[in-house]
């Protein structure tokens, strides 16, 4: 046999084995980056068969989330840390467009929470030092909370006229923590959709948005338990869906054998006791992201008229006994992996969700 | 008769099923990785059935990954309340240590995970 | 009515009844392992590749993948694919090989070259139509393994039987 064969026989196989490779590479799959940004950790979940578009992807939704956190932040020198400079003024000024439309939303978010989600009160949320990585405590004396409530910064105070606006109380400092995330999630999302991307989960510090389903199965997402390590419940999404969950777990300090963690209820300026978890699913992540808030501040007794209001119908609240409070609509869609010691369904009032699905008259 | 041709895709052919076993079947290759990301770069990949120590300079100061019998673990990090440290042992496909002062992601690869993303 | 017929068809009809027999005997046998046939039918295709060129072994083979599964009840079932896919990869590999390497390789080395090249089409297609599983993967050595072994056995059958079938040159 000739030199010539060999090489051609080799080259036949090597032929052989490369087709059969590039068939296989074909099959779409998941691609998972992680990275930081918006002070947390994020993770984007691709499902795709185009391994540039998942890359491509994974940077895009990096600047973005990076841009919104600058803009965003209540005390750095972005748009919105000079928004707050000029509310403390009280004279009337020009809203930076890239945070007004937040602005507006939050104000009607914190009406319909019944000001449990207070953004106004960013001078409390400073004064615990949650607007931190790492909050260290201890707490704040009594009389420095008690100066803030005083004042009480609410989101009726600030004004808005087109692009002009005005604060009426000089305290109000706007920290939307508990919503921006949402809202960023929420415009990462569309931006990805519009680059192509039609499978994907982004989740930010765990809190998260997914559309689409990788193959012929759905996303699974697992909700983590807020006593240990470990998950608590399993959640299959379906279609487009953002998942939030507020717990007193994710950013807290101890200080005297006491954990002050950092949902702060605006009434009494001290860490909302009562609840443990607050898991919501919604199709609007910024509104997903003020219910786990609102109605972590709400507890118990009060989730299921706030709920009602905000037109969301699938609440899970876990109180610090560990009882597990569900909407029906909830109980549909969680499966647990450990039985709670105690589940109560409990129905939203219905004639208060069907105000507030009305619109208001324009 | 077998010719040299012949010969040659046999051997080829035994090549091949020898390269499988060596690919596939290397002791729990895939599934036994840690990845180390500092300021959203990859800076190490590592086999977690090798004991070895790996620091990892970050904004804030020096984080310390340890491996050990098929582990890994933050050791030690900038962080002043060891959030990082708090996750313990990773070794199943999933289980992360952060250190975010630090931008240093620890994290364990493997493709049998049960769920694509955790709430938290 | 009757359709016209050349000596070629009959041949065709011949040896894809052949192929057909033995296809079904094989799968009359219990299997060790799922997957895993010895894949004698190679042995006919090989054959006819060497004997009369290879637009024959094609017409054989696909004959023998769609009667095959015809017969035995396996049409259009991920059975019937995965034969598909096994013949498809198989005659494109023997294909390569007959005109690249012409009458240097015998049927041994084509009986080997086909069983491997079946087994890998057959493999990628699982996996990626059915089963993308990691688990899978760690089947794939054992897998070639068998098939190497057959190609073997089916290679010397192959030899024997050209050596009857040839008159000597």
């Amino acid at each position: 046999m000739s030199r010539g064969m060999l090489r051609k026989v080799t080259a036949a196989l090597i032929i052989a084995v490369a087709t059969a490779m590039m068939v296989g590479c074909e099959r779409p799959e998941i691609h998972r980056d992680r990275f930081i940004a918006f002070g947390t950790i994020v993770e984007l979940n691709i499902y795709t068969a185009d391994r540039e578009l998942a890359r491509t992807a994974a940077e895009t939704v990096q600047a973005d989330l990076d841009y919104m956190h600058g803009a965003w932040h209540a005390w750095e020198p972005g748009a919105m840390g000079r928004t707050n400079q000029l509310l403390a003024t009280g004279m009337e000024f020009s809203a930076n467009p890239s945070v007004l439309p937040l602005i507006i939303e939050a104000q009607r978010l914190s009406e319909a929470t019944e000001g449990l989600f207070n953004p106004a009160l960013g001078q409390l949320f400073a004064l615990w030092g949650f607007q931190s990585d790492a909050p260290q405590g201890p707490p704040p004396a009594d009389e420095e909370i008690q100066a803030i409530l005083d004042q009480d910064p609410t989101m009726d105070d600030v004004h808005i006229d087109g692009i002009r606006m005005r604060s009426s109380n000089t305290a109000v400092r706007l920290d939307l923590g508990a919503y921006a995330k949402g809202y960023g999630l929420h415009q990462a999302m569309e931006h990805l959709k519009e680059l192509g991307v039609e499978h994907a989960i982004l989740n930010a510090g765990g809190d998260l948005r997914a559309i689409g389903r990788p193959g012929n199965r759905p996303w699974r997402i697992g909700v983590r338990s807020p006593e240990a390590q470990g998950v608590i419940a399993a959640i299959e999404t379906q279609g487009d869906e953002a998942v939030f969950t507020s717990g007193d777990y994710e950013r807290f300090f101890m200080h005297e054998g006491e954990r002050y963690h950092h949902i702060l209820d605006p009434r009494t300026g001290h860490p909302a006791r009562g609840t443990r978890s607050v898991t919501v699913i919604h199709q609007d992540a910024a509104k997903a992201d003020v219910a786990s808030t609102a109605l972590f501040i709400a507890g118990a007794d009060d989730w299921p008229r706030i709920a009602a209001r905000l037109g969301i119908e699938k609440v899970m609240l876990i109180d610090d006994a560990g009882v597990v409070y569900m909407t029906p609509a909830m109980e549909k869609r969680v499966r647990f992996e450990s039985e709670p010691k105690e589940q109560i369904i409990t129905p939203l009032p219905d004639d208060s969700l069907e105000t507030a699905s009305v619109s208001p008259p324009a | 008769m077998i010719t040299r041709a012949d010969a040659l895709v046999i051997l080829l052919a035994c090549g091949l099923v020898a390269g499988t076993y060596a690919w596939l079947w290397s002791p729990g290759a895939p599934a036994t990785q840690v990845r180390v990301i500092s300021g959203n770069e990859e800076v190490a990949r590592l086999p977690l059935d090798e004991a070895q120590q790996l620091e990892i300079t970050g904004p804030a100061g020096i984080t310390v990954v340890e491996i050990a019998d098929g582990a890994a673990r933050c050791a030690a990090s900038p962080g002043t309340q060891g959030i990082c440290q708090s996750a313990g042992w990773l070794k199943r496909a999933g289980d992360m240590a952060v250190s975010l002062p630090n931008r240093v992601i620890i994290e364990v690869l493997g493709d049998e995970t049960e769920f694509d993303s955790m709430n938290y | 009515m009757q359709i016209a017929t050349t000596r070629e068809d009959h041949r065709i009809a011949w040896l894809a009844a052949l192929a057909i027999a033995v296809h079904i005997l094989e799968a009359a046998f219990p299997s060790p392992l799922p997957g895993v046939k010895p894949g004698l039918a190679n042995v006919i295709t090989v054959l006819v590749l060497v004997l009369y060129g290879w637009r024959m072994a094609a017409w054989v083979t696909g004959l023998r993948v769609l009667a095959g599964s015809l017969v035995i009840g396996t049409f259009l079932s991920p059975t019937f694919w995965l034969s598909a896919a096994g013949a498809l990869c198989s005659l494109t590999a023997l294909g390569l090989a007959h005109r690249l390497a012409g009458r240097t390789l015998s049927p041994m080395g084509l009986c080997v070259l086909a069983a491997l090249a079946h087994m890998l089409g057959q493999f990628l297609l699982a996996w990626w139509l059915f089963i993308p599983h990691a688990s899978l993967l760690k089947l794939l050595p054992v897998l070639l393994t068998f098939s190497l072994i057959f190609g073997l056995v089916s290679g010397t059958m192959a030899v024997l039987m050209q050596r009857r079938l040839s008159p000597p040159a």
